[in-house]
């Protein structure tokens, strides 16, 4: 008895790699598409129309939810086996040239060749699917930009003139301000997030945009170098010091560190006017479109959008950063031709407007944004974020680039929660830095 | 002569192939003990002195760096400050909350009521059958703004705390001793059920009062299940994630940050799978030092 228990043990063990590969093999006539779970809906309609079409192409979808990191790493490690790789793959920007270094990617440039809708997409939008290789890895999906929320009734209510139209940094600060002396109870008058509990929201969502806005930018493409302006840095450091320490006009630190704290925003705190002004993206609004979970009718009544001033105003006087969405083949997708062409439907015109539709997001393709119905004034602050578009700037799209935006999230960290001076917050992040870039890429002045 | 050398012969074969069927006998468990345990640990070693990368270049060529991860890893202040997280959760919630706390459940449920303690022992059983990140969500309402504990002090007129945020390390040991404590106590009560009651008995008629008994015959006869047990939570200890990450994700400003949360967020948020690997391997050394000191000083007391 115990002999045939342990043949059967083998032979269980050796089946198990036999049935590994054997699965592997069988997936000719299907495709697997990985999506983040916000775009499940948008992807099911047209697997849908798909299927009509190509009755044959049995089309599965891997949602994946959760928090920045984890599903980026998720993401990473799937890509990283046939077994496991989906045939297409919702690349996060940032991440392409980091996987394309990995081998992740593959290179996308014969089959665009060949797509005569590729014109279509915005040049600088074109180039998030670009990796330092000059080959393109992902198809532009969405564009995305940040912005400062605010509170109408509140903003009337403070004396700031309206429409809410700041000019510096310090207008904003003074607009909080303001809305602090009201000395309503529970009222958060300028909601910034410092905390590393999503390690790249502190970094993209509040460091990067208010460094560029100083006249500096973290990373200089044409000198391939990293460059830190050091009364830049503490400018930033200061000023956000300023305001969850100094005038106290950020949010309470335990609410700031709770995970879902945007949920929490968009579900409770805007619409009981407890939020003054909001720095945060364009998509925040999403959620209040007719028909989504926190909808909202009377949103554009209550809440304005308004860029991000620069430091002082000065040139360009505006500011932002960018984050967006592509669609990548991994390359180990098992069907990679067959995941092109559900790609190009997926990229199509009728497609990506239903996406911004759907979702009140900016749109990657000239075409779209020519349509009537997704200039419609209806549609939740399209017309403010597209003007926004012109003042951005995109993340550095290298393979360092997040060990990096993890050194800029813990000094925001720091300062928010005031366990160390603006001095001691550069002479850690620079020391970091240099360490993680090498001291041969990094320009300190 | 000759038929001396048959028989030696013979014996031979006899005893090889017996060797031969010990040896396919005991195959699988060798393949499974190397498929996954000496293998992954030998990688872990090796990629400890590699720069291997999740993604980017290194993750396709990744080459030897010597010590560098972990000259890296001791110099790196956060590092020191994760050591230091890690000793107190571990002295806290395994040592003194999980070991203390069990024996003391053990020893207060011996020979009582079968119905009291089948009710005590299944109410703190029930928090070790609770898998981590359950628990990490009971204890994240728990200790919430407007969550029980603030209830309960609310009662006796004290303001609502944060604890998540102003206590976040007490939070996370209460939350461990809360998960742990079941195991230790379920281990001293096997031990202590089988210390023969003419031991305690004839102690006690030589005029020992309880905390002689406890200290001179109980804790003596259970060494060997201190032992096993301190090994136990140590390893276990150190090794806590879920809870910590699902709870307060290492922070506020790194106030939880263990190493296994350190581990974490170099691995798996900076993709630095090389020094990820270092510093799980320091851990392994921590955890096998730990042990075998362990056992030393309770072998030397014998």
């Amino acid at each position: 008895m115990k002999k045939i228990g342990a043949v059967f043990l083998v032979l269980l063990v050796l089946s198990s790699f036999a049935f590994a590969k054997g699965t592997a093999e069988a997936k000719s006539d299907k495709i697997s598409i990985c999506i983040t779970d916000d775009r499940e809906a948008w992807v099911n309609a047209r697997i849908k129309e798909y299927n009509a079409i190509n009755p044959n192409v049995k089309i599965e979808t891997i949602v994946l939810s959760g928090g920045s990191s984890d599903r980026q790493a998720k993401m990473t490690m799937m890509m990283q086996s046939p077994q496991t790789s989906p045939d297409i793959m919702n690349e996060d920007g940032f991440k392409i040239n980091a996987d394309s270094a990995a081998g992740f990617l593959y290179p996308l440039d014969e089959y665009i060749a060949n797509w005569n809708e590729w014109d279509q997409f915005y040049d600088n939008v074109k180039e998030m699917g670009r990796a330092v290789d000059g080959k393109i890895y992902g198809i532009p999906l969405t564009v995305d930009v940040l912005g400062l929320w605010y509170d109408k009734g509140l903003m009337k209510e403070a004396g700031v003139p309206m429409p809410f139209a700041p000019k510096s940094w310090k207008d904003v600060l003074d607009a909080a301000n303001k809305i602090k002396a009201l000395g309503k109870k529970d009222v958060i008058p300028y909601f910034i997030t410092t905390a590393k509990t999503f390690p790249e929201r502190a970094s993209m969502r509040l460091f990067q945009p208010l460094y560029n806005g100083t006249g500096h930018s973290i990373y200089n493409a044409e000198l391939g170098k990293w460059t830190i302006n050091k009364k830049a840095f503490l400018d930033v450091c200061n000023y956000v010091n300023q305001i969850c320490n100094g005038d106290k006009v950020g949010p309470p630190l335990d609410l700031g560190v709770q995970n879902q704290v945007e949920s929490v925003i968009q579900s409770s705190l805007m619409k009981e006017g407890k939020v003054g002004i909001w720095l945060s993206g364009n998509w925040m609004c999403r959620n209040w479109a007719p028909g989504m979970q926190y909808e909202w009718p009377e949103v554009t009544e209550k809440v304005g959008f308004v860029p991000i001033p620069t430091q002082f105003g000065q040139d360009p006087h505006f500011t932002s950063m960018s984050g967006g969405w592509t669609f990548a083949i991994p390359q180990n997708a098992n069907n990679k031709d067959a995941a092109w062409e559900f790609l190009k439907f997926l990229g199509s015109k009728e497609s990506y407007l239903d996406m911004a539709m759907r979702t009140s997001e900016l749109t990657v393709r000239k075409d779209v944004a020519d349509e009537a119905s997704y200039k419609d004034p209806s549609r939740l602050y399209i017309r403010e974020a597209s003007e926004i578009l012109d003042y951005t700037e995109f993340r550095p799209s290298l393979d360092v680039y997040p060990r990096v935006s993890l050194l800029c999230t813990e000094a925001m960290e720091s300062i928010g929660l005031n366990t160390a001076t603006p001095e001691a917050v550069y002479k850690t992040f620079i020391t970091s830095l240099r360490e993680v870039v090498g001291a041969e890429n990094l320009i300190v002045d | 002569m000759s038929n001396t050398v048959q028989a030696r012969g013979f014996e031979f074969r006899k005893n090889s192939n017996k060797r031969l069927k010990a040896l396919g006998f005991f195959l699988p468990a060798m393949i499974l003990l190397v498929m996954f345990y000496i293998y992954p640990l030998f990688l872990t070693v090796f990629f400890s002195f590699t720069n291997k990368a999740m993604t980017g270049i290194h993750a396709k060529e990744n080459n030897f760096v010597g010590f560098s991860n972990f000259i890296k890893v001791f110099m790196d202040p956060k590092f020191r400050r994760a050591i230091w997280v890690t000793l107190v959760f571990l002295l806290f919630s395994g040592i003194i909350g999980q070991q203390v706390l069990g024996f003391f459940y053990a020893l207060l449920m011996k020979k009582k009521h079968k119905a009291i303690r089948r009710f005590v022992g299944m109410s703190i059983i029930a928090g070790w059958i609770t898998p981590d990140i359950i628990c990490a969500f009971i204890f994240a309402a728990f200790f919430a703004k407007n969550g029980t504990l603030n209830l309960m002090i609310g009662s006796l007129g004290i303001k609502p705390i944060s604890w998540l945020f102003e206590f976040p390390l007490v939070s996370i040991i209460i939350a461990n001793i809360w998960k742990g404590t079941a195991y230790s106590m379920l281990m001293f009560q096997a031990a202590l059920d089988g210390i023969s009651d003419e031991i305690m008995e004839a102690s006690t008629i030589d005029g020992a009062n309880s905390l002689q008994n406890l200290r001179y015959i109980t804790i003596p006869m259970i060494k060997q299940t201190f032992s096993i047990t301190f090994v136990n939570v140590t390893l276990g200890t150190l090794g806590t994630f879920v809870m910590i990450y699902a709870l307060t994700g290492g922070g506020p400003s790194g106030a939880t940050t263990t190493l296994a949360v350190f581990m974490y967020e170099k691995a798996f948020v900076a993709y630095q799978v090389g020094y990820g690997m270092a510093i799980a391997f320091i851990m392994l050394a921590i955890g096998a030092a730990l042990s075998i000191m362990y056992v030393q000083a309770m072998k030397g007391d014998q």
